[in-house]
């Protein structure tokens, strides 16, 4: 987010909101993403499947930092009205009602 | 009877998270991309689009998890296939005092009773039947490695363009 010059300085509380969802939604992804112990049953293929699971990880969270960051560039570093507490920022637990499910294939 | 299979259950629970997360990212993008919309015909003004940066970002990381999603839930179909046609082996191996080490059938330790000619035989049908299992197998295991190699690149210019506040092609 370096050229905040050529940006717009505002933003609808919808989009702040959803960016916040963002921020919060991409950085569980990438933690939990981690938690994940696949096992392929070959030792070439395991190992570019755990560097593949790492740089997923790392793109999620810069993501998570993209968004961060676009909120600081959008002059709202405080959570937006009506936005729940949960997703004030520096807060890692979303409320349940907005979070993303993790669970099987769609 | 050893066949290295893996853990197919532990490979589709990433599968399925993978596609899961992906349909989130999508679903995020879709509501970027909705609020975006109303901002623009609130002030009628089609420039103040001030997510499509991240809706490019969101975008493109909902299609790489999504393709390595269903790579992996392909591969644990293949897998589960290949250790149950291995397993129908199991029978014609016992009778002719035959086992599967990795990827090969040999012969089991200690004395046999069976024919030394119907075991050489019968080790070199059986060896043909494992071979079209792992061959497929590894067939299956060489494409997966090549698409998260390509993935892998297309996540780092992904992280990469996402820390540089820039939205590059990707």
């Amino acid at each position: 987010m370096s050229d905040a010059s050529s940006r717009p300085v505002t933003a609808d509380a919808a989009t702040l909101r959803v960016l916040v969802t963002v921020r919060l939604e991409t950085r569980m992804m990438s933690d939990r993403l981690l938690d994940h112990l696949p096992d392929l049953g070959d030792v070439a293929t395991q190992r570019l499947l755990d560097t593949w699971v790492e740089q997923a990880a790392d793109a999620l969270r810069a993501l998570s930092e993209a968004a961060e960051e676009r909120l600081l560039d959008l002059g709202r570093p405080r959570a937006p009205d009506g936005i729940p507490t949960a997703y004030a920022a520096g807060d890692s637990a979303p409320s349940a009602s907005t979070g993303a499910p993790e669970g099987g294939a769609r | 009877m050893t066949l290295a299979t893996g853990d197919a259950a532990s490979v589709s629970a990433l599968g399925g998270a993978l596609l899961t997360h992906s349909a989130r990212l999508a679903d995020l993008v879709a509501e970027l991309g909705g609020s975006a919309a109303r901002a623009a015909r609130a002030r009628r003004r089609p420039a103040d689009d001030v997510s499509s940066h991240e809706r490019m970002l969101l975008e493109r990381a909902a299609t790489e998890l999504d393709r390595v999603g269903a790579l992996l839930q392909a591969w644990t179909t293949t897998s589960v296939e290949a250790a149950a046609r291995a397993r129908q082996l199991a029978p014609d191996l016992a009778r002719a005092d035959l086992v599967i080490d990795g990827q090969v059938v040999v012969e089991s330790s200690g004395p046999s009773r069976v024919d030394p000619q119907t075991r050489a035989r019968e080790r070199q049908r059986l060896q043909e039947l494992l071979n079209r299992v792992t061959m497929v197998r590894a067939r299956e295991l060489a494409r997966l490695g090549r698409e998260l190699r390509h993935s892998h690149d297309a996540l780092a210019a992904v992280a990469l363009d996402a820390r540089a506040g820039r939205s590059a092609t990707s």
